[in-house]
This record gives structure tokens, sequence and C-alpha cells, in this order.
């Protein structure tokens, strides 16, 4: 018998579901793939299971998630928020896709070096987000 | 590699670190939801456990080994007498509740017949698929023979 191929629902927005729940689903852009990959397992044991709390609509500490504050939002009016472990951040936005509370992750920054993110990243990650908001 | 087979081959990482480092976000998450439920600060739950803020603080940070006694003693200052859930014990659970249910049963002769009636193997008037059904179903015959 062919085994059935599972379709991830992400896939067409270019990205690859990490997480679902009951009350929602997280994903990471391709791009964001070969970054994830070299966290620490630690690190992204930590994150995926922030994600799957978000996931069940669960309140979680600032320490783990954190949504707009010094992030502030994108030009296109996206809020930006960030699953955190460590010196690892891992930053993103939060759209309601085919119906399903989606959290995508769309930059990485592996270790800050300072406190304050990366401005270029933040820019950076900005114009990615408006992006896809723009395709999708 | 494409960047789906790097990430099922993630996938198929280190599964105790998932567990572990999984179990201590959980419990995180946990106290946070408590705190916030209840209106409580870091600090006023410092004050309460009798420790410094910063400790309390520490609780939530990646690296800190929060003892079970200090998350026990954390959730009993948040009003909670907390127990350990886990796949297993609901298993158990359902397992001494079905034992209980069915020693109520042979106890209640009268009850028996009409749990028969509404069964996933004989559904009467409706689908069951488990319990609740059932125990609908049990009404809805009671009410359609005028007894309540």
């Amino acid at each position: 018998m062919k085994e059935q191929e599972v379709v991830d629902e992400l896939a067409r927005y270019g990205c690859i579901t990490l997480v679902q729940g009951r009350n929602g689903r997280a994903g990471i852009m391709l791009r964001i793939v070969k970054d994830w990959n070299k966290l620490d397992a630690k690190v992204r044991a930590r994150i995926k299971r922030g994600m799957t709390e978000w996931c069940e609509g669960r309140m979680l500490p600032h320490t783990l998630y954190k949504s707009g504050g010094r992030y502030g939002q994108t030009k296109g009016g996206s809020t930006i928020a960030v699953f955190k472990s460590g010196q690892a951040r891992l930053y993103g936005f939060e759209r309601h896709l085919d119906g399903v509370r989606t959290f995508l992750v769309a930059d990485c920054d592996p270790a800050k070096k300072q406190n304050e993110a990366d401005p270029d990243l933040i820019a950076r990650l900005k114009v990615r987000i408006d992006a896809f908001g723009k395709e999708n | 590699m494409s960047s789906h087979e790097e990430l099922v081959e993630f996938a198929g990482a280190d599964l105790e670190i998932e567990a572990t480092e999984g179990f201590m976000v959980d419990v995180q998450v946990y106290l946070n939801e408590l705190m916030e439920r209840k209106g409580v600060t870091r600090a006023e739950l410092a004050r309460r456990m009798g420790v410094s803020r910063a400790r309390v603080s520490k609780m939530f940070s990646d690296d800190y080994n929060l003892t079970v006694r200090q998350l026990a003693r954390a959730a009993y200052h948040l009003g909670e007498f907390p127990r350990v859930e886990s796949d297993t014990t609901r298993e158990l659970r359902a397992e001494r509740d079905a034992v209980h249910r069915d020693t109520a049963l042979r106890a209640s002769p009268n009850v028996v017949s009409l749990w028969r009636d509404v069964s996933p193997a004989n559904p009467a008037d409706v689908s069951c698929t488990g319990d609740d059904e059932r125990i609908q179903g049990i009404v809805r015959l009671a009410r359609r023979s005028g007894t309540r």
C-alpha cells in the first residue's frame, strides 16, 4: 500500500509547521530552518514547548514570549513578537491563515549580544513581515 | 537536503531534552498563569514565600533548576495544592472511575438495563461514542417513557 503523504498546510505560504494545538499553530519560514537547526537542542526544546503552550492559548511569562513592546509594529501594522530562550531570539508575528491562529517565525538571532535587539535584524524583519502580508 | 527534511531530522532529535526542557517550561507557564489569575506580582510572591524578588525571578530563567519543593511552596503561596498529572495518571484514574461506575451499576439493577439499552453496541436512539452520550441517551429514553 502506498504511504499517504502528509501535507503541511503552511507549505503554500513558504513555511513549515513546527507545532500545532487546539487554539493555533506555529511555523517557521523556510529561510529560517537552517538557523533554527543550528540552535542548541535545549533552546529548541524550550522554544518549541513555549510555542505548544502558545497554541493552547496559555499565558506565557515574558521571559519566554513577548509581543509588541520595544519591537513595535511593522509599517503594515503587524505586531512583532518574540520567543526567547537563553540568548536566542525567534522573531515573528501572529496572523490568521485559513482561519487558523498562526505564529510565524520570520527571523532568528541565535545569540543576542546586547540588551537591545539588533536594529538591523529588526528592520529586515519588518520588511520581511510586510512582504509576507502583501503576498498572502 | 531540503528544509523540510532538515526539520524532520530535527524532530527525531534528543527526546529526553524535549521532555526535560518542555517540563521546565510547563512549570514556568503554570506559575505565570497562577500569578496572572490571582493578580500576584513577583514581589508579592517573594514576600509570601519569604524569599528575595530575585529568587522568584530566577524561577523563570532558563538555567534555574527549580526543586519540586520550591515549586510546591510557590504554588501553595498562590493558593494551590498542586498535583502531578500525566497521561498515565489520567489513564489510571479513568480505570478506577470505570470500576466505581460498574460497582454502582451493579448495586442499582434498574439502571443497568437502561445503561445497556443505550450503548455503543446498541445505541437505541443515539450514536454513542462515550459515557456522556450514553447518559444523554438514557435521559432522552427516560423522558420519552414519562419518567424523570
